[in-house]
């Protein structure tokens, strides 16, 4: 692919982030291209940030010493299609993106997933008769492994989602017929008529609330609730310890409910009896235990 | 509905609009961003601006879960990800994983499966164990020390000799000085000093835990000590005939003279002394005799009556004789001292009830403690004096008489209450004898003896 002159990365600072990556002769990996490398990486890092000015030298060599060379220069090396990076590469990666895959859907799909991704990884796409390799993608802002990872996570949550019906999750305006005819308790004599509205407002009154939220606070209640992590889990991912996430689910949760019943009390004007109705139509309508998930997950 | 049911509701509510959150689509970042997001690499302004993003996209919420786990699978086996190659020469040591930029480092390290503390537990253990070890040699060791130091001040006291009696203290407790035979005995034999017994100390204990066992002494200090034995012996008759003073122990003295000048006539009668040991006991016996012999511990009965001796028993006699005076003069200095000796005994001045394990003890002034199991226990008393008690009489288990400075006499009949009897005198009193709660006497410092039959509402002069 023809590449533009470099704006950002000059060859100096290539050679000495080579020099750094300790990449082995039998790469031969070149300044001038791990210069492309690093071009590529530091306008995808600025351009994608909306800035419309170049940013100074020292944020781009603090932004270059940041990147992952030794990473960089490998994935650099296979893309290039040297044999002796791609040998290195796969005695290396192999054993990790397979168990990554296995962790991340399973041992059989697992397999495939991760066999998959070395076509790619390889190059035999071509476009515009230029070899393709998805290590292009890779600029060097995490470790190489993580990369792959991420890789791996994408292609399967993106089959997953268009393999599975979204039968739980559906708007109960698009599911009012059988399925919440089901869902009614055996119990009830006949429908009482207010409860869809009732569940269009305990609806509205949530997403309100839930907008009300800060975007770390609604990133905690999404991995509770629909990813079901657990706190540790959610604690790593947020750079937080367990007992802040505890902590913090926990007051997002009340904050929720208050304005929940603020919402029904104030604005639709509803009673104590009425409110008490909505929550139990609620939980007729979508039944959860947490706790029980979580018990099933682990 | 009930708190629990109403927290399923929310429950339920907020998964379901969460997991409604529509997929961004094409504002959803790459794989690349996603990466160095989990990792924690990208920089404030970034992350604020994903994790709103995050925040309402359920596709990019799924993929971060799934790199989580992918993660925390890789992370099991090792904490560092180095990548190193074991291959030959020439193959690259990769940088290790921490080539990101400071500000991120603590959160990476935080994000990458936490410090395992785990390990502390051991370290914690024998940082416990050491202490523990320490602390009690130490304590050991402090407790040598003071042993030690005990020893290096028992050694400061007196060491006789070894082998001769002069080596065992004396009562009393002062100090004699070493004889000289020891340091060159020491010297020649190529022996050490002998070390001083620790009898000089002990003895006080011995003397207060075992009333009953006796101290090792001297020659003197064991005759007195026999005195006193009787004395106390005689403490457990019900009944005695006669009291014996130091005055009919100086009728002794004129028994000598006797003998001596019967020596020089042939003929004449001769006093037989008495052989040594048989000093009878204060109060037993009925016969002139037996009240000469009253007091005395070593042999040294005066001899009352004429026998028909050759000139070489008549010689014996006398020398007999002489002894038996001096035995006498010295057991009646030993009767006046039995009873000093009783003062200047330690203070654990013990009254044996007869036939039973009944003891009375005068601790200190003004206490004194009975014990019904024969010393293994002890109960205090209290008696209503200020004055050292030095002697005592305890004719059965609930009746003791003490006597003391000043002339006092207590009484109790009961084994309990101690009520302080008149007294005859104001002369301190060193010894009584009492038959039961209203028969006393009581002998003087000065040799005076009073006698009571009521309980002391009265006394009566004896000597």
């Amino acid at each position: 692919m023809p590449l533009s002159p470099p704006q950002f990365v000059s060859l100096e600072m290539a050679e000495r982030l080579l020099l750094d990556a300790r990449a082995p002769s039998d790469w031969n990996l070149t300044a001038e291209q791990f210069q492309i490398t690093l071009e590529r990486s530091t306008e995808r890092r600025f351009s994608c940030a909306g800035s419309k000015s170049r940013p100074d030298s020292p944020t781009i060599e603090k932004y270059l010493d940041s990147l992952h060379a030794a990473d960089l220069a490998l994935a650099c090396a296979c893309s290039a299609g040297n044999d002796s990076a791609w040998e290195y590469f796969v005695a290396t990666f192999r054993p990790e993106l397979h168990r990554a895959a296995w962790a991340i859907a399973g041992e059989s799909a697992g397999r495939e997933l991760a066999d998959s991704l070395y076509g790619e990884l390889f190059g035999l796409r071509e476009s515009e008769g230029i070899r393709r390799s998805l290590f292009d993608y890779f600029h060097g802002r995490s470790r190489l492994a993580t990369w792959l990872h991420a890789i791996l996570a994408q292609r399967h949550v993106d089959e997953f989602r268009r393999a599975r019906k979204m039968e739980s999750l559906d708007d109960p305006e698009d599911d009012q017929g059988g399925s919440r005819a089901q869902k009614l308790p055996a119990t009830l004599a006949a429908p009482d008529p207010e409860r869809e509205r009732y569940l269009a407002m305990m609806q509205v009154a949530v997403e309100k609330a839930l907008q009300t939220l800060g975007p770390r606070d609604r990133l905690r209640l999404a991995y509770y609730y629909v990813e079901e992590l657990t706190l540790l889990e959610i604690g790593k991912l947020l750079c937080e310890h367990e007992a802040t996430a505890s902590r913090k689910i926990e007051r997002a949760r009340q904050d929720v409910r208050r304005s929940v019943d603020d919402v029904l009390r104030r604005e639709k004007k509803l009673s104590d009896a009425q409110v008490r109705l909505c929550y139990e139509y609620a939980r007729e309508e979508w039944p959860f235990d947490l706790r029980r998930a979580l018990l099933t997950k682990d | 509905m009930a708190p629990r049911e109403d927290d399923k509701a929310m429950d339920g509510l907020l998964r379901r609009s969460l997991a409604r959150d529509a997929a961004a689509g094409d504002n959803c970042p790459k794989p690349d961003i996603l990466a160095a997001y989990s990792e924690g690499s990208l920089d404030d302004e970034e992350m604020t601006r994903y994790e709103l993003h995050f925040s309402q996209c359920a596709r990019c919420r799924e993929q971060l879960a799934a790199i989580f786990r992918a993660v925390a699978v890789m992370e099991k086996p090792a904490e560092e990800e180095l990548m190193e190659v074991a291959s030959p020469e020439g193959a690259p040591q990769v940088r290790a994983v921490s080539s990101i930029s400071g500000a991120r480092r603590p959160e990476k390290l935080a994000r990458r499966g936490q410090f395992d503390w785990r390990w502390l537990a051991p370290v914690a253990a024998a940082i416990l164990l050491v202490v523990f070890l320490y602390a009690r040699n130490l304590f050991r060791f402090e407790k040598t020390l003071t042993s030690q130091k005990q020893v290096a001040m028992s050694k400061q006291e007196a060491v006789p000799p070894a082998g001769s009696m002069d080596e065992k203290l004396a009562i009393g407790r002062t100090a004699v000085a070493p004889p000289a035979q020891s340091p060159a005995r020491a010297k020649g034999a190529g022996t050490t000093q002998p070390k001083a017994p620790l009898v000089a100390r002990e003895l006080p204990r011995v003397a207060k835990n075992s009333p009953s066992a006796p101290p090792p002494m001297n020659d003197e200090a064991a005759r007195l000590s026999r005195q006193r034995a009787e004395h106390e012996t005689s403490n457990h008759l019900q009944k005695r005939p006669e009291e014996v003073t130091g005055t009919a122990i100086d009728q002794a003295a004129p028994a000598e003279a006797d003998s001596l000048s019967a020596e020089k006539k042939s003929g004449d009668a001769l006093p037989v002394p008495s052989a040594p040991g048989a000093a009878a006991a204060p109060g037993v016996g009925t016969s002139a005799q037996s009240k000469a012999k009253a007091g005395t511990r070593a042999a040294g009965a005066v001899a009352s009556g004429a026998t028909p001796k050759s000139a070489a028993r008549g010689i014996t006699n006398s020398r007999l004789q002489k002894q038996a005076a001096a035995g006498a003069q010295a057991g009646a200095d030993a009767t006046g001292m039995s009873q000093v000796l009783v003062a200047q005994q330690p203070a654990w001045l013990v009254i044996k009830a007869p036939d039973t394990d009944v003891q009375y003890r005068v601790a200190s002034v003004g206490v004194v403690e009975r014990t019904d199991d024969g010393g293994a226990s002890w109960r205090r008393q209290r008696v209503k004096t200020s004055e050292e008690i030095v002697a005592g009489a305890a004719p059965s288990e609930n009746v003791c008489w003490l006597v003391g400075r000043g002339g006092v006499v207590l009484m109790t009949n009961d084994g309990k209450n101690w009520e302080q009897i008149p007294s005859a005198t104001s002369v301190d009193l060193v010894a009584v004898t009492a038959a039961d709660a209203t028969s006393a006497t009581v002998t003087a410092a000065d040799g005076r003896i009073f006698s009571t039959q009521n309980g002391g509402v009265t006394w009566q002069l004896m000597k």
